[in-house]
């Protein structure tokens, strides 16, 4: 049977079932430096590039003459350069008829921020979409401007401590939540900081902690949720604190926890709250032995410590 | 105007039939059209396609209720034209729902049984009785109205996430349920 048979089977459900369902739910810092030091600085600057230039260069031939590689990876393999970003491509898609290509090029023109050329050009043809009467078209190009525009006043962006932003692109492209990457915005420099590997395919949440140095990220796949937190400033981040829980709270339970190898948790996490500038508490749902046994708990994860309390839920 | 009233204009030949229905209903059947597929002019399409196919089936049937009926004529027109759609013109949402819907079906390399119209519908049935409302009503809203994962918290006022999980164990329920009944899809 096709998904779409069971589709249509669904269709032919109970009536009263239907009618229940439709009506059920609620909608709810200068100091002057003498000129024999900036000599001297200079000297050594130049010292050292040539000193390094000459090494790299000898490294090279070696390197040709005795092929070492450090790292296999896939780009490399395929013996082409990356390709380059292509903001001219992405001007001309907001040209298409097809609006899944110019949902696309809106957000991909959030990229040109770099270069002030672009950024103006880009400005200039996105602003007749934010009134476009596709919603998704209209929000992407209100948030693309906000950003090339250097307004930074749309929710969506998160603003630390140290003066940087970081966003996400794709807002809610779906149900599950946001593109998996994290731009920031430091120095006036856009640069993707942070992307996540399956299972983590949507972001849906970032909260920023109370005194905005730290964040809590959640991401999820159609299965499951994950929780990390992370100081964007010193570049640290916290473990995984859903599956973590879930083997913590496993281990004083005498549960089998098995970690599977797609690294789905099939557990999810409610509630998220800072309760001080250092710790997250939330509520998690937690799955053992493929969903058998459903554990409701409160977690609370203090990240200077690196200490995780699991505890049953009420408790 | 009454439900039975507008069937009692279906039952006359009268063209006001269509007129009431789409004052009436007009609305609700664009929504669960609009769920399944994106295109404006195919939601259109779709909407006065359902008029057409209850002017053609009042009479002989003689609908117990108008609205679910409506509205299962409009979710089957919406996933034959959803079928008919390319790659590209398909709505993204929907194939999730698709794609949720999958992890119900037996894996590939078992053997398939064929089934009845209805026979699976009435297992369905079975399982969802035992199950709670709550989750029952979100099961149906997701895959009968074809409802967003944020309209679904919204209405039933909980987390997106707990609606996933709600929806994922749900869905997990109804496998083990179909196969414990010998019911191989």
């Amino acid at each position: 049977m096709k998904k779409e048979d069971l589709f249509k089977e669904i269709g032919l459900i109970d009536e009263n079932l239907i009618e229940a369902a439709g009506h059920n739910g609620t909608e709810k810092r200068k100091k002057g430096i003498s000129k024999k030091w900036v000599i001297l600085v200079a000297c050594l600057v130049l010292y050292s590039s040539t000193a390094s230039a000459l090494l790299a260069t000898e490294y090279y031939k070696n390197q040709n003459s005795e092929p070492y590689i450090r790292y296999l990876n896939a780009e490399d393999m395929e013996l082409e350069p990356a390709t380059q970003y292509d903001a001219e491509k992405f001007l001309h898609a907001l040209k298409s008829d097809n609006n899944e290509y110019v949902y696309i090029a809106i957000n991909r023109l959030v990229e040109s921020f770099n270069d002030p050329t672009l950024r103006v050009k880009a400005l200039k043809e996105l602003q007749p979409f934010i009134k476009n009467e596709n919603q998704k078209i209209a929000d992407a190009a209100a948030f693309a401007v906000d950003i090339l525009s250097k307004s930074y006043r749309s929710p969506y962006i998160v603003k630390l401590a140290d003066g940087s932003m970081i966003f996400t692109l794709f807002n809610n492209y779906s149900d599950y939540g946001s593109q998996n990457v994290i731009w920031r915005i430091k120095d006036n420099v856009l640069k993707e900081y942070l992307s996540f590997s399956a299972p983590s395919m949507y972001i849906t949440k970032i909260i920023p902690s109370p005194n905005h140095k730290l964040i809590a990220i959640v991401t999820c796949s159609n299965k499951s949720n994950f929780v990390q937190i992370s100081n964007i400033e010193e570049g640290m981040t916290s473990p995984e604190l859903i599956e973590s829980a879930r083997v913590k709270y496993g281990a004083q339970k005498e549960l089998d926890t098995w970690i599977r190898t797609d690294h789905e948790n099939y557990s999810y996490a409610d509630n998220l709250v800072w309760k001080d500038n250092d710790t997250l508490v939330f509520e998690g749902s937690l799955a053992y032995q493929n969903t058998e046994i459903i554990e409701n708990v409160t977690v609370k994860y203090q990240f200077s410590k690196k200490i995780i309390e699991v505890k049953e839920k009420g408790l | 105007m009454e439900d039975q009233g507008i069937i009692h204009l279906y039952l006359q030949r009268s063209q006001q039939a269509i007129l009431e229905t789409k004052n009436k209903y007009g609305a609700y059947c664009r929504v669960i059209a609009r769920n399944i597929i994106s295109n404006f002019s195919d939601v259109e399409e779709c909407e006065n396609d359902t008029y057409l196919a209850a002017w053609n089936a009042i009479p002989p049937n003689l609908p117990r209720n108008f609205s679910v009926f409506l509205g299962r004529i409009t979710r089957n027109i919406a996933l034959d034209k959803y079928g008919y759609n390319t790659a590209k013109k398909r709505n993204r949402e929907f194939e999730v729902i698709l794609t949720e819907l999958e992890e119900c079906l037996a894996s590939p390399d078992t053997v398939e049984t064929e089934y009845e119209e209805g026979e699976i519908a009435n297992l369905i049935n079975q399982f969802l009785y035992g199950i709670d409302e709550q989750a029952r009503n979100i099961f149906i809203g997701r895959y009968w109205y074809s409802y967003s994962i944020d309209e679904l918290s919204m209405r039933f006022n909980m987390s997106s996430s707990k609606v996933k999980s709600i929806l994922f164990r749900t869905r997990n329920k109804l496998r083990v349920y179909l196969d414990k009944e010998g019911v191989n899809l």
